[in-house]
């Protein structure tokens, strides 16, 4: 898989939830990237911007993560900004900054 | 009666038994496992493993990072072009206890456990790309940026 058509199977189904792929393209390509080296690495579409420990231990940040609606909801934006909400759609510089809202105790 | 006892007791004996070999041999299969998939650490990341005990103590921000996560990049390129001196470790670069111990010391200073951490000489510690922050921190300490990068400027 490139990360080309990789990009293409999440934006179909995050439009079906009224979300959008990040405007700039440069960080989108860059992201499916390091989802498919971590895919390469771990097995799974693990989160880019969170360590890997075991598919047991991290189905919560396979991409798109369960976190994903609640971080869009409050920031607009997913955890590693590759999603967006409509209302920023259009923006490539619209990075805010997301905290991390996975438990700690969901990495042990 | 009592040989159903014995019987009983022997039953669970052999079967407490046939666990704890069985666990024994899982553990030590995933244990080899990761030993093949580990290479061996460089001269390079033998240091930084060893500075990760004390992080900014040696007067150098110390930058816990993952090769694939933006904010990592970022704040590595704002550095940079800041001419920061500073030491970077990528934590998914270690496998096995080296990888977990790296884990609970990001998040003995950041609970959360995300990424970037930075640690800084005094023992304040910068979450995520937060340039202000960053900035506030290392224009406050001269002995971070190069006296050129300032002239340059
Ligand atoms: S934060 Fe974004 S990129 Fe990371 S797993 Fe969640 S949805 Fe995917």
């Amino acid at each position: 898989m490139t990360p080309q058509s990789l990009l293409k199977v999440l934006k179909a189904t995050a439009e079906q939830k009224g979300y959008f792929l990040h405007a700039d393209e440069e960080h989108c390509l860059a992201t499916a990237e390091s989802l498919l080296e971590n895919k390469q690495r771990y097995g799974y579409l693990c989160c880019p911007c969170r360590l890997a420990t075991s598919l047991d231990k991290d189905k919560d940040i396979i991409c798109p993560c369960i976190y994903r609606d609640a971080d869009i909801h409050e920031y607009g934006a997913c955890f590693c900004t590759l999603f967006v909400d409509a209302e920023h759609r259009d923006d490539p510089d619209f990075f805010p900054d997301v905290d991390e809202r996975r438990p700690p105790e969901n990495m042990d | 009666m009592n040989t159903t006892v014995i019987v009983v007791v022997a039953l669970a004996l052999v079967a407490a038994l046939a666990l704890f070999f069985l666990r024994r041999s899982k553990s030590g299969g995933s244990t080899s496992k990761q030993q093949e998939n580990s290479p061996a650490l460089t001269p390079e990341q033998e240091e930084l493993l060893a500075l990760s005990q004390a992080p900014g103590e040696d007067g150098l921000p110390f930058m816990f990072a993952l090769t694939t996560c933006r904010h990592c990049k970022k704040t590595k390129e704002y550095l940079d072009s800041n001419d920061a001196k500073y030491h970077l470790l990528y934590v998914d670069e270690f496998n096995g206890r080296d990888r977990s111990d790296l884990m609970d010391k990001v998040r003995s200073y950041n609970p959360r456990g995300s990424f970037p951490t930075i640690v800084l000489p005094g023992g304040k510690v910068v979450v995520g790309f937060r340039e202000q922050l960053l900035r506030e921190a290392l224009f406050h300490d001269s002995a971070v940026i190069a006296e050129s990068s300032q002239g340059n400027s």
